[in-house]
């Protein structure tokens, strides 16, 4: 990395932070409350997600506003600035990988920042950049706003949109979720719908495509005992339209990956399904500790997730995280956590393919791999600090570390606070 | 064979948890704790989520987030 | 579409589905003698419900863990200031376990009511005999100590109603 990379990134951050930060005072103007009593907040977070040759920056505005006692606002707005190493260096863990992913990891520099750009940018989770193989540098802008309303405790009502931007891709999401309160609620069912709805334009696409995705979901929170609760979920996925992200070509015929700089007869756009149904299962238990084990358990409390999924591409994964969370101080809060993840591939990946194969894809997110995800993160909680009416409620920080066994690695690094007011 | 199985664990769990005793409103004070809350900081699990779903190939389906304590 | 029918049914489901049982409840309520209880308030003093016989008491559960709970307060606050001076009393019944969480939420509200007496029960003793089914849960109670009215959680027009209760109660 040198002094031209450090600097670059270094403005990208300013960038991403400052723009968040102009936000605040914007936001207080318009949503400033003189009832000292209310529990609005604002949320300014940073994030840098570090792979071994791309960072991503991204900035986080978020404020809550309650407007009554049943409705509340809810306005967000994120940046992220994908920003490539300029000199293309070598990826960190190149030849580590299993055969399906060569084509990834060993293919020329264009392709190979092609699927690093992809780490976290990228509208409803897809890949993007800027077209060119020497400008990968992307910004994805995010506005979500949303309301929530309650129906003489009957019902609550949640309904936002999210419309986000990049250079090759928009993606447009209304939803919808109801909640509804039983048994003195000791239960919550939750049951939401959204959709997707997506255009692609990948550098290397001819025109513009679209997809779009239905999304229902339905839970149930369950309290347990004064110091355990239990949510229960599932969801549904159905999409339809054009699933590759254009960004990607696929060698076939016995070319290799090194040669496919762009579309020709042996470098072709990917090819996939035009229809995705996914489920995914999950359940959650968290558990208050009043004492226990020597002081470790002392106001604390642990949190397991378990999720199950599968499609119809053949894709079955498992995730399992625990999260552990601790009082160091009446006002430090520590939290540590761990997840894994593990898939099997789609029905239609091979390790090369011919011409004649209908589907064809490289993209490393459909192979088998699994994820290793371990993090440390403390949050300071403030009492009466600022000027009032908007205080500073609380600082945090975390660090986390990604491994994927294809051999991409990431460091994140996260700082953010909370304003009351 | 497994996501029977799966399922058959989700309904046990809700067959268990339906016939436990209530908690009482005044009951809450450990489960309404920040560290208790499910979704206490949703900026954050969004972007983890935007990041993780760009990586693994089941984005987009995270299951259900929400639902309360309970506590107020 | 069979998911978007399976949708619409649960969400049918969902608004038809109410589940009520705080008109019954407060019913079995309202009417019978408010149970006794003695508790200390933040400077130690003690005091007993029975003390206060002879005048409207507006007894109020709340916690500083529950949100509606303090956006309440203040509104309490503010209605027993309107009534110094009357056959009136608030008592605020709060049942956080850490008393300083009370004394952190009472300093942002300032300066209370001559009124309004803020009791301490860290065991959730006295709340417990007035099947509250919500936090808060409030209760009015005549000048001989019966239970007259009573409000699971709080909503903003309830400030107007209490106004009137209490109005009501004090011509009798």
């Amino acid at each position: 990395m040198d002094a031209i990379d450090l600097r670059l990134r270094g403005l990208a951050f300013v960038r991403a932070f400052g723009i968040v930060l102009a936000a605040i005072p914007v936001m207080l103007l318009l949503f400033l409350n003189k009832d000292a009593y209310c529990e609005d907040s604002a949320v300014v977070q940073t994030y840098v997600h570090s792979f071994d040759n791309i960072s991503v920056y991204t900035g986080v505005f978020a404020l809550n506003k309650d407007l009554s006692l049943q409705t509340s606002v809810y306005l967000k707005y994120a940046v992220d600035f994908v920003n490539p190493d300029i000199e293309g260096s070598e990826g960190g863990e190149d030849g580590e990988g299993e055969e399906g992913d060569e084509n990834e990891l060993r293919g020329d520099d264009a392709l190979r920042k092609f699927s690093y750009v992809a780490a976290v940018s990228g509208a409803s989770g897809v890949a993007s950049t800027a077209g060119g193989g020497s400008s990968l540098s992307d910004t994805r802008n995010e506005f979500l706003g949303g309301i929530t309303h309650n129906f003489n405790n009957i019902i609550a009502l949640d309904a936002y949109l999210d419309y986000s931007t990049e250079s090759d891709y928009k993606s447009t999401t209304p939803t919808i979720t109801l909640k509804k309160d039983l048994f003195e609620k000791n239960t919550t069912l939750t049951l939401g719908y959204s959709r997707n709805m997506d255009t692609v334009s990948g550098a290397f696409m001819d025109r513009s495509e679209e997809r779009n995705t239905d999304n229902f979901f339905f839970g149930v929170t369950q309290l347990i005992s004064p110091v355990a609760v239990m949510q229960i979920g599932y969801s549904l996925n159905q999409s339809g339209g054009y699933m590759p992200e254009g960004v990607r070509l696929v060698p076939v015929d016995g070319v290799t990956a090194d040669t496919c700089t762009a579309e020709s007869a042996t470098c072709v756009d990917e090819s996939l399904p035009d229809k995705r149904n996914r489920n995914a299962y999950l359940v959650s238990v968290s558990r208050y500790f009043i004492e226990g084990i020597g002081g470790f358990l002392n106001r604390s409390a642990v949190k397991l997730t378990l999720r199950y999924y599968d499609d119809d591409w053949d894709i079955t994964s498992y995730m399992g995280e625990v999260e552990y969370y601790k009082y160091l101080t009446e006002q430090a809060v520590l939290r540590l956590n761990y997840r894994y993840y593990t898939q099997t591939q789609a029905f239609f990946i091979k390790d090369s393919y011919g011409s004649e194969d209908h589907y064809k894809s490289s993209s490393p997110q459909l192979e088998e791999f699994d994820t290793n995800l371990a993090g440390i993160k403390l949050t300071y909680f403030l009492k009466d600090l600022g000027l009032p009416p908007v205080l500073l409620n609380s600082i945090e920080g975390k660090y986390e570390y990604y491994t994927e066994s294809i051999g991409v690695n990431a460091h994140v690094v996260m700082a953010g606070l909370r304003l009351a007011f | 064979m497994r996501k029977r199985v799966f399922i058959l664990i989700l309904l046990l769990g809700i067959a268990a948890v339906s016939g436990c005793a209530r908690v009482k409103p005044w009951e809450r004070e450990y489960l309404a704790d920040p560290i208790m809350q499910l979704d206490y900081n949703k900026e954050e699990k969004a972007v983890r989520e935007h990041f993780l779903g760009t990586r693994e190939g089941s984005a987009g389906s995270f299951g259900v987030s929400g639902g309360g304590c309970g506590c107020n | 579409m069979r998911a978007f029918k399976v949708f619409l049914a649960i969400a049918a489901a969902f608004i038809l589905l109410v589940q009520s049982r705080t008109a019954s409840i407060a019913a079995g309520l309202i009417g019978g003698t408010a149970h006794d209880f003695t508790l200390e308030d933040i400077s130690g003093k003690t005091h007993s419900l029975g003390d206060y016989k002879g005048r409207v008491v507006f007894i109020d559960f709340w916690a500083s863990w529950c949100p509606p709970c303090k956006k309440e307060f203040p509104e309490i606050n503010a209605m027993l200031k309107a009534y110094e001076g009357a056959d009136v009393v608030g008592i605020a019944v709060n049942i956080d376990k850490k008393r300083s969480h009370a004394e952190d939420f009472l300093r942002g509200v300032g300066a209370l009511s001559k009124n309004l007496v803020v009791l301490l029960d860290p065991e959730s003793a006295a709340i417990r005999h007035y099947n509250a089914l919500t936090m808060p849960t409030s209760y009015i109670l005549d000048k001989s100590g019966v239970v007259r009215f009573v409000h699971f959680g709080y909503n903003e027009s309830d400030a107007q109603k209490w106004k009137q209760e209490i109005d009501r109660l004090l011509k009798e």
